[in-house]
């Protein structure tokens, strides 16, 4: 029997979304796209480096060695066959994968055999092939890549501003663990994890290209009868207790690069939340760094005019559920005159507001942004998982921006703002 | 015509439009390239032009004015920079805007935007002196300074970087886009000005667009006529040969994981007939993660992080790179190099030659689904003539046989060892 799919149509941007629920009501979203050559999909789980304390379906509270997510990752692909990888490379097909905080994605994209790479991809994450010797290979590998990143300044500028901002979230480690975290991972682990984890209630399949919406659910229910799994309860995840207070101010490294690097970040302090309420969240909070460091903010010009700032200058939000936070960063030579003029810049806004007409070309850019992200299909395939995974649509972003208002986003400024939650990450040069 | 294939327009003057009209995308993208020869003593004040550019018009003469207009235009991406394509140091403005179908009744944003690049490329604010700005100037080059200097920060960029820079010693491709630290302190903004003029008046344009109608390659024509009657001649680029004894070179930083980066050089290159073999041999070496360095010096060996190659087609250098641990520099190097003797030995299973067909096919149909990568193929192929459909490249690599791949791997020729490491070799990290 074929899951009902059904059509929803974005007037706007001419857009159609098609959607399936599976079995243990697993979504499957097609995002069709007329005239393209290349289809993505992607397979996602609810389950990122954060989730490292939870109880399983009728089982005991677990703590579980950090960076196991991302190991999990890496173990999928090893398959009885071989490297699923390299099937996938055969088949024309470019495939990866990735661990954030709070997801792991599996995703392929081609022009070619679709059907033959979207079976594979269903089938190689439904179906581990663990053994202890394939984990002491992937520990060797992994082991690399967390050195790799510790090479990187900018990796280790943001690991410092999340260790001054959060004294206990389980963001505040690295998505990879340590090379010694790694250490402790052990297979019969990896396959606790994924029991738990890599169940189609947790999970998400998101299509986007020129591909018949019903032929996708069709493979995806075959392929989920394919690996059949007992129905079960929701799985319980430790709640954070994180204070609003900062860890420390301020987190030094020094490393081998040409001028000091800075982040000055601001913490998330406004309580969980999730659905509309975080995406209105997220783009209030856009608008305050905007209004506050955009380029076309006078205080931005400034800086810049002044030589504080230079082009490798950026600020963003990254907001989830129960953690977030707001970073404006770049190379500085005088990393405190930065941090000190921003912090000056900070007072100033809260106390004068918004202006209304900064609002309005801003939510005028957000809205062009928004369509012009239509080109991507891997921006659409990331935005369709994690909508879904946060409980809100990719299609009511439209409507949740025109509903902005500047009183929202003023009370939004005065809240996150905080001059009291605030950290500085600086890594130094090093000879 | 195809959708998504570009329609040349030859303007007078040098100037080429290669405009692919398109309906599937959202955005409407234009990159104006001015290519100049990559040349020593000019590339730093080259490279400082379209950064001088990007601060303002004479309509809009701050960056935040700029910005402001931007943000008018429902998110337009306004760019400028210099690239190197070949031995040719490329200076580009770029304009990226939403199309009006897509944004409330009323709203403009294409017509306006490919105004404004216009004006970004040749009405620049400018001093009571007529010149570009000097307070301008100077802080560009101090910002280029920066970005000069931040190259060490990316360890796998600055490594292959630090390659080619020791393999093309005294070739025009030695040298970065960038230009050189020592020559900021000398330029000012008189010769940055002289060099803005000397390129809009002489040099080659390309300019690259996607999306739109048809009619709308006649409006970039008419927004690009420089009103000019010639232009300077490009030369080729060089072909370079590998020493008889390859270079082998180590650098010492505070780094956890080493980078080996290996050169080669071979006289095979874009427009030549044996150049799909080429494409195909990197492929099958190291463009793919069913490739051997992929699979045999990361999966099998467990010695790196990442293996690829990559292949530079103007030049003519198939490049190695790596991330390894320090201590095994000597397995690492000759896992690697018994690859590249396989090559030239003629071991290529059979999948790995059908894999690698698949992949570039993959490759290759991917990026007319991307406004940018559509961009960035054909300012490739157009500079050793007109730009190749996808189609026309898929079918040059069709027709190359394993025999052809056999007989470039003889064809490529071991040039340069170059390797990152810690501080203090062999020391455990």
């Amino acid at each position: 029997m074929s899951a009902s799919v059904a059509k929803r149509h974005e007037p706007r941007l001419g857009e159609d979304l098609f959607e399936a629920r599976l079995v243990h009501g697993m979504p499957v979203f097609v995002l069709t796209r007329p005239g393209y050559d290349k289809k993505y999909a992607s397979f996602a789980t609810h389950y990122g480096s954060v989730d490292s304390r939870f109880r399983r379906p009728g089982g005991d509270w677990v703590t579980v060695p950090d960076g196991i997510a991302h190991f999990l990752e890496h173990q999928m692909f090893a398959q009885e066959y071989g490297d699923a990888f390299e099937r996938f490379s055969e088949y024309g097909a470019s495939a990866n994968a990735f661990t954030s905080y709070t997801n792991t994605t599996y995703l392929f994209s081609c022009t070619d055999r679709f059907t033959d790479s979207l079976r594979l991809l269903l089938d190689f994450v439904q179906q581990p092939y663990f053994t202890d010797a394939g984990t002491n290979k992937e520990r060797g590998i992994i082991q690399q890549e967390i050195r790799m990143y510790r090479d990187n300044p900018g990796w280790r500028l943001s690991e410092g501003l999340k260790a001054a901002l959060f004294q206990r979230h389980p963001f505040r480690l690295d998505i990879a663990g340590t090379v010694e975290s790694v250490e402790a991972i052990t297979t019969d682990l990896l396959r606790m994890c994924w029991d738990t984890f890599y169940h189609p209630s947790n999970m998400v399949l998101s299509v986007v290209g020129d591909v018949d919406p019903a032929e996708v659910v069709d493979i995806a229910e075959a392929a989920l009868a394919a690996h059949p799994r007992p129905g079960r309860s929701l799985i319980e995840r430790a709640t954070s207790d994180e204070p609003k207070d900062i860890a420390e101010k301020r987190n030094e490294s020094a490393m081998a690069v040409a001028r000091p690097m800075v982040a000055l970040g601001f913490k998330e302090t406004a309580g969980a939340t999730d659905g509309e309420d975080l995406l209105v969240r997220e783009m209030a909070t856009e608008i305050c760094l905007e209004a506050l460091c955009g380029r076309s903010s006078p205080l931005y010009n400034r800086l810049y005019e002044s030589g504080l700032i230079d082009p490798s200058f950026s600020a963003y939000y990254h907001g989830e559920k129960d953690f977030g936070l707001s970073v404006l960063t770049g190379e500085a030579d005088d990393p405190d005159k930065f941090v000190d003029a921003w912090m000056a810049g900070v007072q100033d806004l809260v106390k004068q507001g918004i202006d209304p007409a900064v609002f309005d070309r801003q939510k005028r850019r957000m809205a062009g942004e928004f369509a012009s992200s239509f080109n991507s299909p891997e921006a659409l395939s990331y935005a369709l998982n994690a909508t879904y995974f946060t409980g809100s649509d990719l299609f009511s972003y439209g409507r949740l921006l025109d509903g902005l208002t500047l009183e929202h986003v003023n009370a939004r400024l005065r809240q996150h703002l905080d001059p009291s939650r605030t950290g500085v990450s600086i890594v130094k040069p090093k000879g | 015509m195809a959708e998504g294939a570009f329609v040349r327009r030859d303007l007078q003057g040098g100037v080429r439009v290669f405009h692919a009209p398109s309906k599937k995308f959202k955005t409407v993208a234009v990159r104006a390239y001015l290519h100049a020869p990559l040349l020593a003593e000019m590339a730093t004040r080259t490279a400082l032009v379209p950064h001088a550019l990007a601060r303002g018009t004479r309509a809009l003469p701050t960056l935040g004015d700029l910005a402001r207009r931007c943000e008018e235009l429902y998110g337009a991406g306004l760019g400028a920079g210099a690239a190197k394509i070949g031995e040719a140091q490329s200076l580009y403005v770029a304009v990226e805007a939403v199309e009006e179908r897509f944004l409330p009744k009323g709203a403009r944003a294409v017509a306006d935007s490919l105004g404004l690049l216009r004006e970004l490329l040749l009405d620049p604010a400018r001093g009571a002196d007529k010149q570009l700005r000097a307070d301008v100037v100077a802080q560009e080059k101090e910002n280029l300074a920066h970005r000069i200097q931040a190259l060490i920060n990316d360890k796998i960029r600055y490594a292959s970087m630090r390659t080619i820079e020791e393999m093309c010693k005294g070739e025009p491709f030695g040298l970065h886009a960038y230009g050189r630290l020592e020559d900021l302190p000398k330029i000012d903004a008189a010769m940055v000005t002289a060099r803005y003029e000397d390129l809009v008046a002489h040099a080659p344009v390309d300019v690259f667009a996607v999306g739109g109608d048809a009619s709308l390659g006649d409006e970039i024509a008419a927004a690009f006529d420089l009103g000019r009657r010639e232009s300077a001649k490009l030369p080729q680029t060089t072909l370079g040969q590998a020493p008889k004894e390859p270079h082998r070179i180590i650098e010492h930083q505070p780094v956890d994981q080493g980078k080996l980066c290996i050169g080669y050089r071979t006289p095979v290159r874009l427009g030549d007939s044996r150049h799909g073999a080429l494409v195909m041999y990197n492929g099958i070496l190291g463009g793919f993660p069913h490739s051997k360095l992929f699979r045999n010096v990361r999966e099998k060996a467990s010695l790196a992080y990442y293996a690829s190659s990559r292949y530079e087609s103007l030049k003519g250098i198939v490049m190695i790179s790596s991330g390894i641990e320090p201590q095994r520099f000597d397995d690492a190097l000759r896992i690697t190099l018994e690859q590249v003797s396989d090559m030239a030995a003629g071991r290529i299973s059979k999948d790995e030659f059908t894999s690698t067909v698949s992949g570039l096919r993959n490759r290759l149909r991917s990026a007319e689904d991307s406004p940018g990568a559509m961009i960035e193929l054909a300012a490739e192929e157009s500079m050793v003539g007109a730009p190749r459909t996808v189609d026309e490249r898929l079918d040059a690599i069709s027709r190359v046989t394993d025999a052809d791949v056999a007989a470039v791997a003889r064809d490529v020729h071991l040039d340069t060892i170059y390797f990152l490491t810690s501080a203090a070799e062999g020391a455990s990290t």
